[in-house]
């Protein structure tokens, strides 16, 4: 197709066109990062002159700390749960046949394709009905919901590929099922487990929809910026912004090599 | 096969690193925090107070004092409409909150529901200096017990940008005018019925009136604001976005408070605030204890220092706004005192409507989301 | 949901009558779990609003009083069903703008790019791990008054003052949100452009079919059930959103998810909330029924292509 001597409009176009889509991706995150360092407080155009004063107020801002923190603490506990629930339930569909089989799997998938302030309001009104408090607790119970989901399709897409016939050598060489699960079956996966760890901590990060509605005072990091917009601290947000962006960049570097190892094994 | 795996555990190594330093980090940037509040508990120690309230009003300018004095952690969560409030604190909110600041127009119903305590004036010796205007309003008593300590109070005024708009406007109908076509901007709130209310002069002869309009009124008022749409940039949904919107230069008109010409002009610009002819709402924000508050000592003590009359010359200075302590003007400048009223606080007061409890809320709302919807 | 006619027709043997195997106890270990957290915080919370619905608010409290006003409502007042369908007509811009914008892209990348083929799609799909909120919200400096496209088209001479529409407008929601959803497109098309058959792409061009020929006849019927899955996704997920209209959106860009949001976090009538989130739900959980079974003929007919 390419070994041709005219020019090629057709190729011409679709490259011009994947470059501007491309760009049109990564416009509005380099926006951020570059006003992150304006020292103006306000977003206009061309920037004046340049600082790194956000950063120093971020870390100043006793409010944005204290939502990272309970952020964290929530993703890493939702993760947890996430794998605990979410591994058993990726084997039992991959291991056993059982009735109903289909619709749990699809059951299972809702909370991470419902529109969350649905799944958010539904959950408010369980916690305010049994009179429960709206804490971080009843956030880490809505995220727990959804990671579930997201463990379970990774693990359980990586047990489909996995030759079985292994783990049959193993214990027809005398191995236990637990040894087997142990020395076996989990290394092979547990470059699943990892990616699957590193995306559900890294989504329960960001979550809001869901968050909004099941926070009491302590306010998660994207409920915290959400406020923040809201009451137009932008600069700020222009920088923590920034933070996210080169953190979540650094996730993704993270996950990608663990996808090609997968790939090469 | 064994270099992977080794890079595999550094990098997981590394980021469960990230996650711990990141969290012993911010703990250790608030010491007073304990892992209570983390672990959702609603039992503080008496340490942490929580703070339910209108921007700005725990700003470190003042609650910073009393965090050092009492060896106390003063934690805020701002709402953006008093129906905002009234849904926080309703929706499971009501039980991790110690002190609120409705504002006169939920004030009453929070009351009837049973959702605020009332508050022991003995542990409150400053409320005697508080403007006895302020004090006599019924909607916060009942049964002998008083419910809210007067904290600030303001107008909804009409602000504009004296840059570009020269003379003064003197009628809310400057917001129809089409010379301002999408440089408006009003509050996302139902308080713009009361403003189409006082239009229709039905605070004329009774204040309360635009507070209960019957359906006809509404359905007027809803035509009203449905027309100043294409007049609209945007409804603002909290007093930092107004100030955002001035500062962008998006709008040149708006109903706001003080707030915002106070930290607008602080960069150099030039708003300001007006009457118009129609008259203006305004309100007065209380104090409050939730009922379930398990800090109740604790809360008087604050609404106490923060009402004291040098503590409250710094509320102004934070806020802008008119403040409930007479005596705070001993500590002001002649400007300041000028520009918050507080020394001509009578005659000032006669020109606004205060707003009063809306009997049928919900109503209000819907005709202002279908305003929305159009 | 549950009875899916076509599931039984892909298995026509009948399960066997003793099925005592079934129910083994790793089995029951492994599940159990998982299906009483599902029970608790998925299950209880739907229909909890589902029961919710029915009742009704008087002065601001809920009263246990059963009937079908709210149904009624939403279906009479424009306010609830106006903002509904308005909300549909949004969101199918939003899955038309980013299957458009993803399409050639996710092409490009896998038909024309010969090396490093793994970073290009890594870049693409890097904004996914990148705050939703950040995303929207960069918007706001782009398209504002004194923002950077108002700057650069007075700067080269194409308008004379800023324009107002760019931000605070429909406008603005969609651009937003299809620029938040075109890398989910993307990833899914370009998943389902990796599993055609190098060869079937060979043996059309062998065939004499010109590349557009092969592109309309082949290309595209093959990626289908992605394009189908990819717009699925940006279709509900944009239904659901209430963060971009209120951040970017004008005076008259209220969402459906933002009545929910004012209903429940300001107006205090969780029932008439709870109302328009049932009905929110079952127009999705109907959308996510009709798109499996698009998938589904799509991707038989993907066999049918390949058995030939």
């Amino acid at each position: 197709m390419s070994r041709r001597f005219k020019p090629d409009w057709v190729h011409a176009g679709l490259t011009v066109t994947a470059v501007l889509v491309f760009a049109f991706i990564y416009l509005p995150m380099i926006v951020v990062v570059f006003y992150s360092f304006s020292e103006n407080a306000v977003n206009s155009f061309p920037i004046q002159s340049w600082s790194t004063k956000w950063y120093g107020v971020l870390m100043h801002d006793r409010a944005l700390l204290d939502s990272f923190q309970n952020s964290l603490i929530v993703a890493v506990a939702g993760t947890l749960i996430g794998l605990l629930l979410g591994i058993p339930a990726a084997f039992a569909v991959d291991r056993f046949q059982f009735p109903g089989k289909a619709l749990f799997e699809r059951i299972v998938l809702l909370p991470m394709i419902l529109p969350g302030i649905i799944t958010g309001v539904a959950m408010m009104s369980i916690f305010v009905l049994s009179g429960l408090h709206l804490s971080l607790v009843s956030i880490l119970l809505g995220h727990g919901t959804f990671l579930i989901a997201i463990v379970m399709t990774q693990v359980y897409a990586r047990l489909k590929r996995l030759n079985r016939s292994i783990e049959e050598a193993s214990m027809d060489l005398g191995a236990t099922r637990m040894k087997t699960f142990f020395l076996i079956t989990l290394p092979n996966i547990r470059t699943a487990i990892i990616g699957a760890s590193l995306l559900s901590f890294t989504l329960s990060l960001d979550e809001i929809a869901v968050s909004y509605f099941l926070t009491g005072r302590d306010l998660t990091l994207p409920v915290q910026i959400w406020a923040m917009l809201r009451r137009g601290i932008t600069p700020e947000v222009n920088a923590i912004s920034t933070i996210i962006f080169v953190f979540s960049v650094v996730m993704i570097v993270i996950v990608t090599r663990l996808s090609r190892d997968k790939s090469e094994a | 096969m064994n270099t992977r795996s080794m890079k595999m555990i550094v990098l997981a190594l590394l980021v469960s690193a990230f996650v711990a330093l990141s969290a012993c980090g911010s703990k250790s940037q608030s010491p007073g925090s304990s892992n209570a509040g983390a672990a959702g508990k609603s039992v503080s120690g008496g340490k942490t107070l929580n703070l339910l309230t209108w921007e700005g009003y725990a700003d470190p300018k003042f609650v910073k004092g009393f965090e050092d004095k009492f060896g106390v952690k003063v934690t805020a969560t701002y709402f953006g409409s008093s129906d905002e409030l009234v849904a926080k604190l309703k929706g499971g909110g009501g039980n991790v909150f110690d002190i609120i600041s409705p504002s006169s127009d939920v004030a009453a119903y929070l009351i009837k529901e049973g959702l605020v305590a009332p508050v022991n004036l003995e542990h409150i010796p400053n409320y005697a200096n508080l403007a006895s205007k302020l004090k006599d309003m019924v909607d916060v008593k009942k049964d002998g017990k008083v419910y809210g300590i007067p904290f600030t109070w303001g107008p909804d005024s009409l602000i504009y940008d004296a840059d570009v708009i020269k003379t003064p406007p003197d009628s809310w109908n400057v917001f129809w005018d089409p010379q301002y076509k999408g440089k408006v901007s009003i509050w996302d709130d139902i308080s713009n019925i009361y403003l189409i209310g006082q239009m229709m002069g039905l605070d004329q002869s009774d204040q309360s009136k635009v507070y209960n309009m019957t359906e006809d009124q509404l359905q007027q008022a809803k035509t009203k604001l449905v027309e100043l749409k294409p007049q609209i940039r945007k409804y603002w949904a909290s007093a930092g976005e107004l100030n955002d919107l001035f500062s962008n230069k998006e709008v040149v008109l708006a109903v706001g408070w003080p707030l915002t010409p106070t930290t607008v002009n602080a960069t150099g610009r030039h708003l300001k605030e007006t009457i118009p002819k129609e008259g203006i709402t305004g309100w007065i924000d209380r104090l409050m204890i939730v009922n379930s508050s398990s800090n109740k000592d604790l809360a008087e003590t604050y609404i106490n220092y923060v009402i004291e009359e040098s503590v409250m010359k710094l509320v102004s200075d934070a806020t802008g706004y008119g403040v409930a302590n007479i005596n705070a003007v001993k500590h002001m400048s002649p400007e300041q005192a000028k520009a918050i009223h507080i020394d001509d606080m009578d005659n000032y007061m006669k020109k606004i409507n205060f707003w009063q409890e809306v009997k049928d809320r919900n109503r209000y709302n819907e005709i202002w989301n279908e305003v929305k919807a159009q | 949901m549950q009875d899916e006619p076509s599931l039984s027709v892909m298995k026509p043997e009948h399960p066997p009558k003793h099925r005592k195997r079934i129910w083994r106890p790793r089995l029951l270990i492994l599940l159990i779990p998982p299906i009483i957290w599902l029970s608790v915080f998925l299950f209880i919370p739907y229909v909890t609003l589902f029961i919710n619905s029915f009742w009704k608010v008087d002065f601001g409290t809920i009263v246990h009083d059963f009937s079908f006003d709210n149904y009624k409502k939403f279906f009479t007042n424009p306010l609830y069903y106006g903002t509904f369908l308005k909300t549909l007509r949004i969101a199918a811009w939003v899955t038309f703008f980013s299957i458009l914008l993803s399409y050639p892209l996710a092409y490009f990348i896998h038909f024309k790019i010969k090396k490093n083929k793994q970073l290009f799609y890594t870049l693409v799909i890097i904004p996914l791990w990148v705050s939703y909120l950040v995303r929207a919200y960069a918007w706001k400096i782009v398209l504002g008054q004194d923002g950077i496209l108002n700057n650069f088209l007075l700067a080269i001479g194409i308008i004379h003052k800023p324009v107002e529409i760019f931000l605070y407008s429909p406008y603005a929601v969609i651009l937003a949100l299809t620029h938040i959803y075109t890398p989910w497109v993307l990833m899914s098309i370009y998943t389902s452009l990796e599993h055609i058959p190098r060869d079937v792409l060979e043996a059309s061009k062998d065939l004499g079919a010109g590349r557009f020929r092969t592109f309309f006849h082949i290309v595209i019927p093959l990626s289908l059930p992605g394009v189908i899955a990819g717009a699925t996704f940006a279709f509900v997920l944009t239904m659901g959103d209430f963060l971009a209209p209120q951040l970017l959106g004008g005076t008259s860009s209220m969402m459906v998810s933002n009545v929910v949001y004012s209903l429940f976090g300001v107006a205090n009538n969780w029932p008439l909330g709870s109302t328009i989130g049932i009905v929110t739900l079952v127009v999705v959980l109907g959308i996510l029924q009709l798109t499996h079974r698009l998938e589904k003929r799509t991707a038989s007919f993907e066999d049918g292509t390949r058995g030939r």
